[in-house]
């Protein structure tokens, strides 16, 4: 019988540059996007301010001088002195280096979490997909602050269990873990972890999502088909297609990390000196704001711009990736 | 559908059992009793103390105690740190007044954040949606403790508009209804705008211009039920959200609520106390969830409650 | 005169990548009792030229920049939106490719339906409910008292379909505009619907403007038809004239395409070669230029003007007859 041979077939031309260039494309949405654009820059800038300033400034964040006490913002000292004579540019910007580094931090430790439980359920579906959601249904509503809040204010105390806990991890590692320099990177370490395991769950559902619209895609059958192991299609395969939601929720996840950790250091929790990040130090000063305005404005300041530029990028990520056309043609 | 209401309430009780319980242990495990800390208590007075409050029975016998109380009479015990009250009492006071917070800060963001959303996304790309965005970006991009001495040197002091403390009229209770209310609400517009953008785009929308319906009815029987439904869903964690948020408002505003007494509780190791609040929080939420649940099935019914 | 009758409509998309002129001069009449199909690839315009009629091209980036549309002595481009309300639905009646799309799903089958029996009679309650059980009969579903609680999710395809189809007739309109109505639908389905559409079409003295991309479709139905290439009709008249005898390259090519059963020396099967433009960057000239056969330089300058061939409506600056093809 004659074989059949086709000549090209009229292609949607559409469809096909589209397909092959997700990301190019989503990137020249982004690019046009010109709030989205500059809240990237205005972030970038902020983090290289954050790293520089302090190393830069002639200050050092951490050194007293009581007879300063607070002083407003001056040519010696450009955004003033604190309570305790302390240059607060210094201070705000290391502090820039806190508040970025529980944001970051917290976010990538609630992307793992949820990644995985979302990516796991999602791929394996029936009845551990059920369980898993489940719980996570159930731990949605209820206020995880609360508990964070409990065990930070029991557990987390100099010497209290989790400590301990903090020092046989680290015995191994460092000369003294017993060296008190060591109990303020505990405490941060702490807030890593509340903050993250607070904000996985959105993520995990999110992943789960996704997961279970690729699952049915056929490359997932043809994985299969050759023996790939079904840990290797959930992380190699799945979650790589899965990304452009997911970096959405991250990038919305830092400056709703850094807002909870600023809420804590208003309760006295979170960050504690000398690593104060933002949230602490607009706690601080909101006490004297009458008075000392400064104290207050300044990191409050860094800290709304921050999260404004965050929040307006990841809007404009998830325009741009949103596959949907917006403009009908 | 009254079944599957009956089926969730029932479902609460084992979770919040496991609540106390997990609560419960998490407290009393914790270094330090209620009275550790007190000025040079003497040991006697404090193993009298301890007693007198059953806090050196062992632990188990403690739980068996406490729910034993809970349970059969409704009872959270005393406070250890407001000798002569019952945690009983201190809940029946502020609860009430921290729902009155709750609540009105809640109807106040849904009535400021559902229309604006709805502007934003009806005239989109216009001066009026990028208003409305940024105002809502800005609300949730302030922390409530900067938004509230704030408005409160503005309004209160500043100007003597309002009252900043308490909570005795209806004008001492705008400035931190507004307070609470913000955050919600910069939400609350972000997802109807984003939700009705979605909803207008749909094949289902262009059918009912087909037939003739105005651009009114449109968007008010047509594009508003799968509009708001992200509105609804968020209601849980929304209201989680402002019950958190009423722990930074109560203090700020000096308002007798049970999140005030809950830190205050927490950081005394007032355990009793913790535990109350604790419960009655997570049964608001929880309900609150159960009852989200169920408008959600009823407005879309492509959902299926079982 | 003609009951619709659209003259040199143009819709074109104002985007920030330039002007898209999906419809650019299209003209056709439309009978009592008679299925005009417009039939073209993706992209052709031919969707845009069935919401043109009713004013739906979303406004922004589209907009009907030239033309007229007459329904009878009134020119639809050039009346005012509380009339064209009254058009849509009550004279001029349209249903849509996805029935599981384009049904709400959040509201019930009878609310969908008395919408329509209220805004155009005023009719409501008990009497609104006996048209809608009456129509959905009509159009064959089963037990239809049944169905009127029931929301679209709880329907198969094709039960979706007819409840598309029965809200569209309610009001007994004068024309029917059907983008794509068996697209989405399986193929015994399909025959259905199709069936269904013939019937109403005579109950009703119905004219429908059946728009398709399945030559399929346009035999079994059309009574006229025109062919539609990058948003300009290239040949139009009656069906046995325009598929039996066609003489545009395109309407050639695209029955050529088509593989037969009962032809066996073929080897290669013969595609149109090249692909339709890309909205937007149309060639100059006549659009079909680039991938026709018998082009010559004309071709590229100057769209052709239409002119009688044969009993059709032809846009083509050479004359091609069916069996010229290799």
């Amino acid at each position: 019988m004659a074989e059949i041979r086709t000549e090209a077939p009229a292609v949607d031309l559409e469809r096909l540059e589209r397909g092959a260039s997700l990301w190019s494309d989503a990137w020249r949405r982004l690019r046009k996007n010109r709030v989205a654009v500059a809240s990237g820059v205005l972030i970038v800038l902020m983090i290289i301010a954050c790293v520089v300033v302090p190393a830069f400034s002639g200050y050092d964040y951490a050194q007293t001088n009581l007879e300063l006490g607070p002083t407003p913002p001056s040519k010696a000292h450009w955004m003033g002195t604190d309570f305790h004579g302390r240059d607060l540019m210094a201070r705000v910007f290391f502090g820039g280096r806190v508040s970025f580094s529980v944001g970051i931090i917290a976010t990538l430790m609630s992307f793992a979490i949820g990644a995985s439980w979302g990516g796991i359920a999602g791929y394996f579906g029936g009845r551990i997909d059920a369980i898993m959601m489940r719980i996570v249904d159930v731990l949605y509503t209820f206020p995880f602050l609360i508990f964070v809040i409990l065990l930070q204010v029991f557990f987390a105390g100099k010497d209290g269990t989790l400590h301990n806990l903090f020092k046989t991890i680290l015995g191994p590692f460092v000369a003294d873990a017993n060296d008190p320099k060591w109990f303020p990177i505990f405490q941060i370490c702490f807030v890593f972890a509340a903050l993250g395991c607070i904000s996985w769950l959105t993520m995990a559902r999110i992943v789960r999502g996704q997961v279970i619209a690729l699952r049915a895609q056929p490359f997932v059958e043809a994985a299969r088909s050759v023996g790939v192991g079904h840990m290797a299609i959930v992380f190699r395969h799945l979650l790589p297609n899965a990304l452009g939601p997911i970096i959405v929720y991250a990038t919305l996840t830092v400056p709703e990390v850094m807002l909870t950790e600023a809420f804590l250091s208003f309760l006295g929790l979170g960050t504690q000196e000398p690593l104060s990040s933002w949230g602490q130090l607009t706690a601080l000063g909101a006490e004297a704001m009458a008075v000392y305005p400064w104290i207050l404005l300044f990191p409050a300041l860094m800290l709304a711009i921050t999260l404004f530029s965050l929040n307006f990028l990841g809007d404009g990520l998830r325009d741009a990736l949103d596959p949907r056309i917006r403009k009908e043609q | 559908m009254t079944s599957y209401i009956v089926k969730r309430l029932l479902g609460l009780i084992p979770t919040l059992f496991l609540v106390v319980t997990v609560v419960f242990f998490l407290v009393r495990l914790a270094p330090g009793g209620p009275f550790d800390s007190e000025r040079a208590v003497p040991p006697e007075a404090l193993a009298a103390l301890n007693a007198k409050y059953r806090l050196s029975d062992p632990l188990f016998k403690q739980y068996k105690d406490f729910l034993a109380d809970l349970f059969l009479r409704g009872d959270f015990g005393p406070c250890f740190k407001y000798p002569g009250r019952t945690v009983n009492e201190v809940i029946a006071e502020s609860l009430p007044v921290s729902m009155q917070l709750g609540l009105l800060a809640l109807v106040f963001a849904l009535l400021i954040g559902i229309p604006a959303g709805m502007i934003g996304a009806m005239r989109q790309n216009t001066v009026a949606d990028h208003a409305a965005m940024s105002v809502a970006m800005v609300g949730i991009s302030i922390p409530r403790f900067v938004l509230a001495p704030i408005l409160i040197l503005s309004l209160g002091l500043g100007l003597y508009i309002l009252p900043v403390a308490r909570w005795e009229t209806w004008r001492h209770m705008l400035l931190p209804v507004f307070c609470g209310a913000l955050p919600t609400a910069a939400y609350v517009a972000r997802l109807t705008r984003a939700g009705m953008l979605d909803v207008i785009r749909s094949d289902f929308i262009l059918t009912a211009r087909a037939k003739g319906v105005s651009e009114r009815n449109v968007i008010l029987k047509h594009a508003m039920r799968g509009g708001l439904l992200p509105v609804v869903s968020f209601l849980g964690p929304g209201f989680s959200g402002l019950l958190v948020g009423s722990l930074v408002i109560e203090r700020i505003f000096d308002i007798p609520g049970m999140g005030r007494y809950f830190v205050e509780a927490a950081l005394n190791r007032d355990y009793n106390l913790v535990m109350g609040v604790t419960l009655v929080y997570g049964t608001l939420l929880m309900t609150l969830n159960a009852v989200v649940d169920v408008a959600y099935g009823w407005l879309d019914p492509r959902v299926k409650l079982e | 005169m003609a009951l619709l009758s659209v003259r040199d409509l143009k819709t074109h998309f104002f985007t920030e990548d330039g002007v898209v002129r999906a419809v650019d001069g299209v003209s056709f009449d439309v009978e009592r009792g008679e299925v005009l199909c417009i039939v073209g690839e993706s992209g052709s315009g031919k969707s845009v030229t069935g919401l043109s009629i009713l004013g739906l091209v979303p406004d922004p980036p589209g907009r009907i920049v030239a033309g007229e549309i007459l329904l009878e002595r009134e020119d639809l481009t050039r009346v005012g939106e509380k009339r064209l309300r009254d058009i849509r639905g009550g004279r001029i009646a349209m249903i849509f490719q996805d029935p599981m799309t384009s049904l709400n799903p959040y509201l019930s089958v009878r609310t969908q339906l008395a919408e329509v029996l209220s805004i155009h009679e005023g009719v409501k309650g008990a009497e609104a409910d006996k048209r809608i059980v009456a129509m959905l009969g009509d159009v064959g579903i089963p037990a239809p008292e049944s169905r009127l609680s029931d929301y679209p999710h709880q329907l198969s395809g094709g039960m979706r379909q007819r409840v598309m189809i029965a809200m569209a007739l309610l009001c007994k309109p004068d024309v029917l505009i059907a983008d794509e109505p068996t697209t989405a639908l399986d193929v015994t389905i399909q025959a259905q619907i199709l069936e269904l559409l013939e019937k109403e079409k005579k109950a009703l003295d119905l004219a429908i403007i059946l728009i398709t991309h399945d030559l399929g479709v346009v035999a079994k139905m059309a009574d006229r038809v025109a062919v539609m290439y990058a948003g300009r009709i290239v040949e139009q008249g009656t069906a046995a004239a325009v598929l039996g005898r066609p003489c545009h390259p395109y309407t050639l090519a695209l029955r050529r395409s088509i593989p037969r059963l009962d032809d066996a020396s073929r080897e290669v099967l013969p595609a149109v070669r090249g692909m339709p433009p890309p909205p937007g960057k149309v060639p100059a000239g006549c659009p079909f230029h680039p991938r026709c056969d018998h082009v010559v330089d004309r071709c590229r300058e100057a769209f052709p003007e239409e002119r009688e061939l044969d009993g059709r409506r032809l846009s083509c600056h050479v004359d091609v007859k069916a069996g010229d093809a290799a």
